[in-house]
């Protein structure tokens, strides 16, 4: 083990060099009597000793790997890391959409009925409708929603920062 | 081999070789203070994975003049953050060791050499930080694990000096009463009986 540090210096270990904090550190992880004088004032200091120990190489290595097949791969980054979670939002929107213009269609009639007075042009909801599906460039979706003489195109990207 | 400023220059300019190295020279520093903020390691590759890709999309637009590494972390930690909050905190059912001692191990030069094991060490954190705040556990983790001062946690979190404070005084007191309370065997008997200070 190397020689003791100075208190001083154990005490202002936050304000040395990283290279100097983490000699410090890994002293102090072998060191139980060093340790007590450096958390004397705070417990909770211990947990700075957790810069000493190192992670698995395999898990480092990993991130490169996937950083480089992901950059060849040319893929679309996500919003955020849980990026599974925008993926199920979009699709939760436009399945609310597609019920919702079900829903309009099995009650069209009734609705139909219930119009007093229809407004000149209006010719009601024609009972067709159909959704497709289109080429999507990348994570973007876009369909087209067609009912009677209305076409709705939708397009969801997670990537447009509106 | 080149210094860490010109990869960075390189890499901005679009050099892959030279982003690649700074994957490597940072990836450490990402993935550990991603898991102590999220607090399971297969997080923190997945968010290392997603900051350096983010960082390969946005670096064309990064000011040189300021400082990078305060740069990344904001990124890294903003998007532990959300981890955290997406999926909640990992690791708070961590066993408790039925003898506090053996979070020492005995070394070879005597009572004052009985080293630490960071390993139960990593797990008595995980079980107490899971209590904190996730600006709390960030700051904390920037502060004391990987060595930032106050005003540098502050810019890398966007907020105020005292905000910082504030949070670190809160996760100290929420990890100090966690270890008197569940391991009083990890302050050895000299540091035993400190009274709780507020380190600027």
């Amino acid at each position: 083990m190397k020689p003791h540090p100075d208190p001083e210096v154990l005490a202002g270990a936050d304000r040395l060099a990283p290279d100097a904090r983490m000699e410090v550190l890994r002293h102090l992880a072998e060191c139980s009597a060093c340790r007590g004088i450096h958390v004397a004032s705070d417990p909770a200091k211990l947990f700075g000793l957790l810069a000493a120990r190192p992670l698995p190489a395999a898990r480092l290595d990993e991130v490169s790997t996937r950083v480089a097949a992901a950059i060849d791969s040319g893929a679309r980054l996500a919003r955020s890391p849980g990026g599974s979670r925008g993926a199920r939002a979009v699709t939760a929107v436009a399945a609310s959409l597609v019920l919702a213009a079900l829903t309009l269609l099995l009650t069209g009639d009734r609705l139909r009925g219930r119009v007093a007075a229809p407004v000149a042009g209006f010719t009601g909801i024609t009972p067709a409708a159909s959704l497709t599906l289109l080429d999507s460039p990348g994570e973007a979706r876009v369909m087209d929603l067609t009912m009677g003489d209305t076409q709705v195109v939708m397009i969801f990207d997670r990537e447009l920062d509106l | 081999m080149r210094d860490e400023a010109e990869l960075i220059r390189a890499a901005i300019g679009g050099d892959r070789e030279a982003f690649e190295s700074l994957v490597v020279l940072k990836r450490e520093r990402v993935v550990r203070t991603a898991y102590q903020v999220t607090g399971d390691l297969e997080d923190a590759r997945d968010v290392a994975q997603w900051v350096f890709l983010r960082l390969w999309k946005v670096l064309p637009r990064f000011d040189p003049g300021r400082r990078f590494d305060t740069w990344l972390y904001r990124i890294t930690v903003n998007a532990a953050i959300d981890h955290l909050r997406t999926r909640g905190p990992k690791g708070a059912i961590q066993p408790l060791p039925e003898d506090p001692a053996v979070l020492e191990r005995a070394g070879t030069g005597g009572e004052a050499e009985r080293a630490l094991d960071l390993e139960l060490l990593q797990k008595v954190f995980l079980r107490l930080a899971a209590r904190l705040a996730p600006r709390q556990r960030a700051a904390f983790v920037l502060r004391e694990i990987e060595g930032k001062d106050t005003a540098e946690v502050a810019r890398i979190l966007g907020v105020r000096e005292s905000t910082v404070r504030n949070h670190l005084h809160q996760a100290r007191r929420i990890l100090q009463a966690g270890i008197r309370r569940d391991y009083p065997g990890l302050v050895p008997p000299s540091a035993a009986g400190g009274e709780d200070e507020e380190p600027s």
